[in-house]
Formats: structure tokens, sequence, C-alpha cells
């Protein structure tokens, strides 16, 4: 068996809209014949994509989740797909939305409907890494070895992250978007405002008032002040105060130095000049995207249009969140998928970490209550009397606890993980995968084996991703 | 003058050179810094020699994808010396690890015995494919000899074509194998050596030990990549003159490929598959 | 028929025609390996001595499979016009040696029609190198796909940009570059991995994007079995050649899983749905040994079935044929002598067959040989008027794990020795800054040009 097509979908619960895409991904062995095999994702099709709706809201603060259930089923049906064909995928909950009360649990509602490994998920930083692989910004940083940054321009938020050579470097958020000052239907009318956008207005000097008639010419110094902090963020512009405010969790770093940009979101098509029915939103995103492209972004022929610009976070979610681990692993007797693992970061790189191996992990454990899973770097090409005394360190470490689950970043998993299971009476649910980054912090998913049960997919979670090492 | 006295009159001067200059010199050749790099730990996917490129990114970008030796530069139409070399000391590092033995230190520390085909010296392995299948009938006999009755699982490592495979993997490869084997009640051979070995040796040793599966760890044909990828060869109840669609192969074996421990976890598996399913190769439902 | 000679004071007899040909050989593994060679270098003179005096006749009536048993030999003889074979058939081997030395290039191309492949094996096994070479320069084979092949003072090259994993832009990575260096006129042809339809069209539709986009002037190929590239090709892929390796015998050929209908049928198929215009539209690859590996030699050494496998391929009119001289390993030719001379043979007895040929000047790593040799047997090559030479990145063929000639050899080459490639290629590298008055151009080794 060569190749394995798996249907995947992305739910993405907006500020403004809902989206909800079908792929389908193609696995296949990318190992030479007489090989190990490896097994890679390496098509990713986009089998339907549902119409863009607004997000509904019961009141301001929480989502009307009957309606929203309703509006994915119906989704499924036009799509000719029910849950069980669905082998993984991602909901997620972006933007202003994410702040809603009942955030959390419409989301994992949605998840449990949505199909048997599909996660629930949120966070800036997750968000903009999805944004720009959905968009293609990744994709484009690794085949013409440019630092791409996207931009991804929602109702509520923009998610902002750098790549280069298809890996995200770095990440920021800020509360800004089309979204921030709504009209009434006729376009003009002042209707509500968000904190951030009082913010900019007074930093503008346009006052806001409920039911006032707003100018072009006021809604256009809006749209220009907002670029202007867009620029601050990506260090085309000196930084000012208004910038640090709207800053969610935190920003990019102040030299950033991208090569090249690209724009999704709902705002990138009125960037882009795309016709669409954003008048119908009756909101700031046409006045923003003109403004964006008169911006100091497009100067010097930096912007490309990336393949995909207002569906490109849910994209993400659907096609682009899940990897799969190497082929040579170990496990058995666990109850897959497992969802929101927390991942505990245990130092074993060198030989030398095995002193005190023992010990981290009983902290770990401790830490997290029992209940996560130890993330190790690993050592290349190890020595079967090294591989040995690991696993009799960890199987003794690792006892007591359930789940007992290892992921390891270098190829080694199959040879520790039989030499652990022969320490431990038989039968002892166990699982040790490879071939997978993690970071303290991170949550991974881990779905049900693919590929004859040689390999398992695997939905890494990132929060803390600014954190990381500037791989 | 002997080759002897022009040794001794060379020591004279060294010991005189070494009093005229007082103590030992503070400057030794050894040094880290005195030393040239080795050309052969450069990541060749890493190298760009092109000089004032149009777009020296976008191309690295590209070369990422393939070990082929490409934005190499040039010298006139010739290439450039770094590139030259690297290719030359690739090359000696294959013809090194055909052309020489397994080393008696790698064969003492390990204990193996050593059985030897019907080859007499290594150009007669490497142009008489026939005589590297088989045995004299009393080496035959001690091979079986030295395997207990009952025996499942016969294991052993050949030199094939590469002898730096054998010496890089099989020494951590074979214990993988056999804990695994053992850990799971199957009954396996001690280990031993097969010098001027090809593939098919397997049929002879599986006829005349009767064991289930015979695996042969074997030096691949070395290529410019790497000097030391080792394959595994398996059959099922392997006979003379079977088809050799009933061989499962796992090749590849070796650092940047599949790294030893995990291969040999890999084929605890398969030997363990092919032990329930009665079969190998093709009529091996993987 | 004398089958015996005296020589240095010895008598030495031989049984039949296929013992006085293994004998004559020079010494090659291979032949040791199947049991033909002589036991020493007199017994290899005294067979040359009785060879000399066979008559063309004598060969042409012995060939290596009998007629009734055996396809390729059918084609052989079936193809061979008899008013010039009767010409030539009661000329001694030695006599036919100097007539081929001495003739124009005119009457070789009609002398050719008249010989079967045994009698073009018999005459070289009493070349020396030279000879070889002296030889082949004199006949200019030329053949049509999408650009014509083998002109006067000019040396074309295959693009090769292999890959270990089929990686399409791995190869684009490579193809590109090799573009840069004046590779490609010949060819861009992948040998694949995954021999799978599928992969082969995803090669041939990247390779056919490539050729559109820069407007290159050449063909392009995968080389996947017959019955794959015929499979693609009717599924729509574009496609300007067919490949396909093959032996000299229907043994050897079934081995590779083909016949002469097989090859028939893909010629035709071409001819209706290739994208090329021809009328050369084949690919074949040889090389000495391969009928032995397959034990589909019927006794005989490999020079002789190599030259049954251009007789074969002469049939079909390809549009190029080369021999993959040192791929096999040592068992076959053992060191740089052994592959310097059968390469050589190889390309003459090809040219005298009237085919555009090419050769593979290759080695492998258990081979004793390196690439200072695989640059003697190009530069000797070239000189005998070779039609091209395969450019693979730097030498080192990644998939295939064998050295090879690499993009700057092809171009040092050309330099060297005054040659050019096919002119609309060389025009279009000149287009590019590639090429310059004859020599590499500015651009030449940078592929990001293209990007």
């Amino acid at each position: 068996m060569r190749e394995e097509q798996l249907l995947s979908v992305g739910i993405d619960i907006g500020t403004s809209t809902t989206q909800c895409v079908f792929s389908r991904l193609t696995l296949s062995n990318t190992a030479s014949s007489f090989s190990v095999p490896r097994i890679r994702i390496t098509e990713k099709t986009i089998l339907y994509r549902a119409p863009t709706r607004l997000t509904p809201l019961s009141s301001p603060d929480t989502i009307d989740a009957g309606t929203l259930e309703a509006m994915i089923r119906e989704d499924y049906e036009a799509a000719g797909i029910v849950p069980e064909q669905i082998r993984l995928g991602a909901v997620i909950i972006t933007g202003e939305t994410a702040r809603k009360a009942n955030a959390r649990a419409v989301t994992e509602a949605l998840s449990e409907l949505a199909g048997e490994f599909v996660v629930a998920t949120a966070g800036p930083a997750l968000e903009s890494v999805l944004a720009g692989r959905g968009s293609g910004a990744a994709e484009l940083s690794e085949k013409r070895g440019r630092r791409v940054l996207n931009l991804d321009i929602g109702g509520g938020t923009t998610n902002m992250c750098l790549f280069a050579g298809g890996n995200p470097v770095c990440d920021g958020c800020l509360d800004l978007g089309g979204r921030l000052l709504r009209f009434e239907e006729d376009g003009n009318t002042v209707l509500s405002w968000t904190d951030a956008m009082a913010l900019i207005a007074q930093d503008a000097g346009i006052p806001l008032q409920k039911g006032m008639r707003m100018q072009e010419t006021e809604k256009n110094a809006l749209a220009l002040r907002m670029a202007c902090v867009l620029e601050e963020a990506t260090g085309l512009r000196e930084r000012t105060g208004l910038y640090e405010k709207l800053i969610v969790e935190h920003g990019l770093p102040e030299h950033v130095q991208a090569e090249l940009y690209t724009f999704s979101g709902g705002v990138a098509d009125c960037i882009y000049g795309i016709s669409t029915e954003n008048h119908l939103f009756c909101d700031l995103g046409e006045a923003l995207g003109r403004a964006v492209a008169r911006s100091a972004f497009f100067e010097r022929e930096r912007v490309v249009r990336p393949a995909e610009t207002g569906h490109a976070t849910v994209i993400g979610a659907g096609a682009y969140s899940v990897t799969v681990s190497g082929s040579t692993i170990q496990f058995h007797d666990m109850p897959l998928p497992m969802k929101s693992l927390p991942a505990a970061s245990v130092t074993f790189a060198r030989e030398e970490d095995l002193d005190a191996l023992a010990e981290t992990v009983e902290a770990q454990y401790r830490m997290f209550d029992g209940e996560c899973a130890l993330a190790m770097q690993g050592i290349a090409s190890p020595n079967w009397e090294l591989v040995k005394r690991t696993a009799e360190v960890l199987a003794r470490a690792m006892k007591p606890y359930s789940p007992k689950v290892i992921i390891l970043q270098e190829d080694m998993a199959k040879a520790l993980g039989q030499a652990m299971s022969r320490l431990w009476p038989e039968g002892t649910p166990f699982l040790c995968l490879d071939g997978i980054e993690l970071n303290h912090g991170d949550t991974v998913d881990i779905g049900a084996p693919v590929s004859g049960g040689r390999a398992l997919p695997v939905i890494v979670k990132t929060f803390a991703f600014s954190h990381k090492s500037g791989r | 003058m002997t080759e002897q006295e022009i040794r001794a009159v060379v020591e004279m001067v060294l010991r005189r050179l070494g009093q005229d200059s007082g103590p030992a010199p503070e400057f030794p050749v050894q040094e880290t810094g005195d030393v040239i790099p080795d050309i052969t730990e450069v990541d060749l996917r890493k190298q760009y020699l092109v000089e004032s490129p149009h777009d020296q990114a976008a191309f690295m970008a590209m070369k990422e994808r393939t070990p082929a030796r490409i934005g190499t530069g040039h010298a006139g139409a010739r290439y450039r010396t770094e590139t030259m070399l690297r290719f030359q000391a690739d090359h000696a590092a294959a013809q090194d690890a055909v052309f020489s033995d397994v080393s008696e230190e790698f064969l003492s520390r390990t204990g193996w015995p050593v059985f030897q085909t019907t080859c007499r010296d290594r150009e007669e392995f490497l142009t008489r494919p026939d005589k590297g299948r088989v045995f004299e009938p009393d080496v035959l006999e001690s091979i079986r000899r030295s395997i207990p009755q009952g025996t499942q699982v016969v294991l052993y490592a050949s030199d094939g074509l590469s002898s730096s495979a054998v010496e890089a993997n099989a020494a951590d490869m074979i214990p993988v194998i056999r804990d695994g084997l053992e850990g799971a009640g199957i009954r396996v051979n001690e280990p031993f050596f097969v010098r001027f070995g090809r593939v098919a040796t397997e049929d002879p040793i599986g006829e005349a030990t009767g064991a289930d599966v015979v695996c042969v760890l074997l030096g691949e044909r070395p290529g410019l990549v790497t000097a030391e990828s080792m394959s595994a060869y398996l059959a099922y109840r392997p006979t003379r003159g079977m088809p050799e669609s009933r061989r499962t192969v796992l090749a590849n074996i070796h650092r940047g490929g599949t790294p030893a421990v995990e291969a040999g976890a890999h084929l605890v598996d398969l030997i363990r598959l092919m032990l329930e399913k009665k079969a190998s190769g093709t009529d091996l439902p993987v | 028929m004398r089958l015996s000679c005296q020589l240095g004071g010895h008598l030495y007899a031989f049984r039949d025609i296929r013992e006085v040909m293994g004998k004559a050989n020079d010494e090659k593994s291979g032949d040791r390996l199947a049991g033909v060679a002589a036991q020493s270098p007199q017994e290899r003179v005294a067979a040359r001595v009785v060879l000399s005096h066979l008559t063309v006749r004598d060969i042409c009536e012995h060939p290596a499979v009998p007629y009734e048993q055996d396809e390729v030999t059918r084609l052989i003889l079936d193809d061979l016009n008899t008013r010039i074979y009767d010409q030539y058939k009661d000329m001694t081997i030695g006599a036919l040696r100097e007539r081929i030395l001495e003739a124009p290039a005119e009457e070789l191309a009609v002398m050719r029609r008249g010989l079967s492949s045994e009698v073009i094996a018999a005459v070289c096994k009493l070349m020396s190198n030279l000879d070889l070479i002296y030889a082949a320069r004199k006949m200019r084979v030329t053949a049509t796909c999408v650009t014509t092949i083998g002109e006067e003072g000019t040396l074309s090259a295959r693009l090769q940009p292999n890959h270990p994993t089929d990686d399409v832009e791995g190869i684009t990575a490579s193809t590109l570059e090799g573009l840069t260096y004046g590779v490609g006129d010949a060819v861009i042809g992948l040998n694949p991995v995954d021999a799978s339809t599928e992969s082969v069209k995803a090669i041939l539709n990247r390779f056919a994007e490539l050729k559109h986009r820069y407007e290159i002037p050449t063909q392009i190929c995968v080389l996947a079995h017959v019955t794959t590239g015929m499979e693609a090709v009717r599924q729509g892929a574009p496609c300007d050649l067919i490949f396909q390796s093959i032996a000299g015998s229907e043994k050897g050929n079934a081995a590779f899983g083909i016949s002469n209908a097989m090859i028939a049928e893909a010629k035709d198929l071409m001819a209706h749905e290739g994208t090329s215009h021809g009328p050369n539209q084949l690919y074949f690859e040889t090389g000495q040994g391969s009928e032995l590996s397959s034990d589909a030699h019927n006794g005989w050494d490999q020079v002789t079935m190599e030259a049954r496998c251009y007789g074969f391929a002469r049939h079909f009119q390809p549009f190029l044929v080369n021999t993959v001289v040192g791929f096999i390993g040592p068992e076959y030719l053992y060191d740089s002598r052994q592959f310097v001379r059968a390469g050589l043979e190889d390309h003459f007895m090809g040219k005298l067959h009237g085919l555009p040929m090419g050769c593979d000047c290759c080695y492998t790593n258990h081979m004793r040989a390196d690439q200072f040799d695989n640059e003697n047997l190009a530069v000797l090559l070239a000189a005998a008027g070779c039609n091209y030479f395969m450019g693979v990145p730097h030498g080192d063929d990644v998939m295939l794990n064998y050295q090879s000639t690499g993009y700057h050899d092809i171009a040092a080459i050309r330099e060297t020795m005054h040659l050019r490639p096919i002119p609309a290629f060389e025009k279009w590298m000149e287009k590019w800054g590639f090429w310059e008055n004859g020599k590499l151009g500015q651009h030449a080794g940078d592929a990001s040009v293209f990007l």
C-alpha cells in the first residue's frame, strides 16, 4: 500500500464569521524502496468550502451554540459527508469570539460532533501559525527561500507569523480587525465598537458616538491609523503607545526582518481588490483593506498574494494542523485517539542526561498530576547499550504513572519502546513515538493509527509559541 | 644504504634536532588549530559555491530537496578544488569499504566465529558471485554444529560489498534483534560472521540448520553518500534455487538512514510476523 | 572453415566458432565467469588469428542463438540486405577489418546493411582501441525526435537528474542546474525509483512544464519499463521518447519483460500519440554482461551478445541508444582497462549497425576504477565521435549509486575538442548567457537565473 487518503475537517469560529472546509489528505510512503517506510502527508486537496456565515451570538457575550451546531450539520449535509467519515481535523475558535463566556464548551461540543479525531483548539499563537500555513505563506517561504510574514486580518484580531524554510519563526497578535467598528445596515451609522476601537479612535482624534453618521474621510482616517499600527508591528514604522496597547499576549520582535509579506483573513480580499460581499458586513473592513493596499507594505513589490486568503485559518485548521509520526514506533493497548495531553519537557539529548533522567521524569509527572506525555529530543543513531540503560531508567521512573506516553524527536522510539515494554508486565498500556518536535507546554492529540498501523497522526497545539528557541 | 640504515640516520638527526632546540617544541602540529578540518564533515546540502549568483536563497530552497551535488560552481569548465577533493574522499571511503576486510579488532571484540565461503580472496569474491554463495562441505558442517538443535532463527553478519557497513552497524543491530526475540521466547543462535558472503549464503545455511527464519546482515554496495549502509535479507525456510522473491529486504540501514537499533527493533517485529505467517518475501502479507 | 592454427610453436585448435569468438575477446571478467575466455594471452591471439581467416558467411551462418529458437536472431537476419551481404560474404574478417578502416563513410553506410550483428562483433574483436576510435569517427549517424542529434561537430548530453525518492522539486533543482552547463540537448531523462504510472506521469508533466516555460528545444523522457511508458502516453502524459533496456536474445529480453512485438507496439504508439514529431521516438539502453546475468547468453561471449542488442535496436530506428558500460559490476568488467575497452567496442559496434550511439561512461564503487579512468573513456569516445554522454551532478548519481560523467565534464570536453551542443539548443543557451563563443557563458552554473 503506497497511498492512503484521509478526510479532514476544519471549522473556524471567528469574530465575524464561521467557516467550515473539508479536505482530503493523501499520506504516502516517501522512503526509497526496501527501506523502513517514512509516511508523510504529500497532498492536500480542498473538497468543499461551506458558505461563510456570520457567527451566531445569543448575546454580545455568548455564542449561540444551538444555531452554530445546526449550521455545521448543514455543512456536512451539503458536502455529502457524515462525521463518521472524518478521520481528523480541528475546530478553532479565534479572535474576539475566543473570549466569549461559553467559547470552550462550544468548541469541545463541536469537536465531538465533527468526527472522531477532531480536536478543539484556541489561542492566538496557534491561530497565527495555522493561518500562515493555510494561506500558503509557509510553503512560499520554503519554495522561494525567503522569510515570509503572513498577516491574517480578521474581524477582531490580526494574527502575524513569520516563516522561514517552511517553519514558523515567531508570531504576534493584535486587537485589530475589520469589525472593531460596526455600522447599521446603511453602512454609515455607527452601531457599536470594541474597546480596542475606542483606543484607535481616540488616538486618531475621531470621536465615536452611537448613532452618529460617519463620513468616508473619518472612516479612512481610522483605517489609516490601523494600517500604521500594522506597519509598526512589523518593523516598517517606529512603534507608538497605541501599538503597545493593542497587543494580545505578545507582539512580533522589533526587528522581524521579513522579505515578503502575504495577507490573509477576511480583510485580505479588500486589500487585493478581490470583489467580495464585504460591504454586507457593514463594518470597517473595506476601508482598512484600502488603507493597507496603500501602505508601506506595498512599496518595492514585497507583497505576494497567497494561494488562500479568506479561508486561510480554516484550511490551516483542517489540513495543516496534523503531522505524522515516524514509522518505527511502539504502542500497545492504548485507547486512541488521546486528546489534549500536555507535553512535559524532559531533557534527554546526550548520554550525560541519563543521570538526572529519573528525577526529571518524576518531577514532571508530579507537576502535571500524572497526566502528561514525556517529550524528549532523544539521540540520533544511539548504540544499543545506551538504549537499554535509558529503557531501564525510564521504565522504573514511569512505572507508577499512567498514561505512559513518550514522544521523541530523534528516530529511536521502536528500539527504546521494545526495551521498555519488556521491563513491565505484559500488556501494560504504553506508547512511544518519534519524529515529533514538542515544546514544554504544548498540547498533543494523538490519533488512531494510519498506514496499516505503522504511524500515528499527531496534532500539536502550540500555546507559548514565541518563547521557542527561534527555530 | 639499507632501509634500516636510513631509518637509523633519520632517527639520529631527529634526536639531535630535539636536543638543539632545547625543550620539546612549543607548538606541536597536532593542536586543533593547526589541523585542516575534515572535508567529509561538510554538509553538502548546505554547501553553495556559485560566485555572484542571481538569487542564492531561492536556489538553496530548491537544493534542500535533493542530496545531489549541485550549486557547486565551476573553475573554467571544471570542478572547483573543494568539491573535487570531496568527491575523491567519498569515493576513497567507498573503495575502502569494498576492498578491505572487516578488521580483526572488530571480530575479536565481538567474539563472533568466522566462516568463509568458497572464495579464496576478495578479487575472487568480486568476480565470482557463484563462489560467494556456497561453502565447502566441512565449513557448512561447522556452521551446523555451532547452532543448537531447535534454533528457530539463525542470524549472522556478512561483509558483502561493504566491510565498513558491518563494522558500523552489526554490533548494535544483532543484540537488539536477539534481545527482542529471546524476550518473546524465540530461540536464536549465537551470532557469527561470514567472510566473502553474498545474500544466497542464507540458502545452504537454512538447509543445513533447519531454522525457520534465516537473517543475514550484509554490507551494501557503497554509494558516495555513505559507505556504511547495510541491508538485512530475511527468508522463511530458504532453500537453494528458490525464487529471489521469497526474500524480504530491509535496506538503507546507517546513521543517515534508518539507525541500526531502530532497524533491529523493526526486524524483531518482522521476524515474529514471518514465524507467525510461515512466509517471507512477496508471500508475506504486510 | 579452419578452426586451428600454429602460434609460437604451439598448436591451438578450437571446437567451433563460439569458442573462437569467446577466446578472441580482450580480457573481461564476465567472459571468465561464463567460462568462455582464453586461458592465456597467446591463446587469445591464436583465436584472433583463426577469426581473421573466417569469412563473413562463416560467421553470419552461425548466429549465437539458432534462427528457429530466437526472435532476435530472426529479426537480425531478416533485416539484412541480401545483395549487399553477397558482396561481402566471401571476405575474411581480417580483410573486412582493413576494408572498414579504409572505406569512406558512404561505403560504410551501405556495407552495414549487409553485416549481421555477429559479423560486426567478430570484426570488433580484431580492432585495437585506436582502430575502434578511428573507424567509428568516420560514421556519423543522425536521428530526429524533436531536434536532430549526431551532426558533425556536435556532442550532446542526456540530463540525468535522478533522485533517491523521485522528489519532483529535487529533480527540478538538478535539472535546472544541468541546463546551465549545456546538458540536456540529447534528452532530459530520469531513472525513476517508483515505477508506477502515476509517478512517471508526475515527472513527465514537470519536465514538460519546464520545457514549455523556458522554451527549451529538446526531448523529455522517463526511463520506466516500456509498458509503463506506454500506459503514461495512453493516459495523455507528455512524452517525446519511450525507453526500454534491451538484451541480445529472446530469453534476455524476456527477463526484461519485453518482446519484439511489444517494442513494435511502443514505436507505433509513439508515432500516433507521442508529443515529438520523430521519426525516431525510442530510447534503448544496453550493456555488456546483461545476457549472462539472466543466463540468456547461450554460452556466447558478452561482446557478441552486446552486438546483437544493436541488431535488435536498429530494427526500431531509435533516437538514442547507449551502453551503460560500467554499471553492471566487476563480475563482468573488473577494472578500468576492461570498461574502457568495452565502451570503445560498444560505441563502434553500435555505429557500424547504423545507430545514433551514445555512451554512459560510468563505474560502480566495487570496480577497480575511478573518475580519472572515466574521464579518459569520455575523451576517447568524444574523439571517436560519440553522439552523447550522460550529465549527472558532479558525476555522482545519488539514486543509482554509481558515478558517471558530470555536467562539468560535458562542458570541458566540448571546449577542449571544439564540439558544440545541437544548434537549436546552443542558440537557446546563448540567449540565457550559458554559452558564449563556444565556451561556458557568464550564467553557467547559476540555476537561480531561472527563478
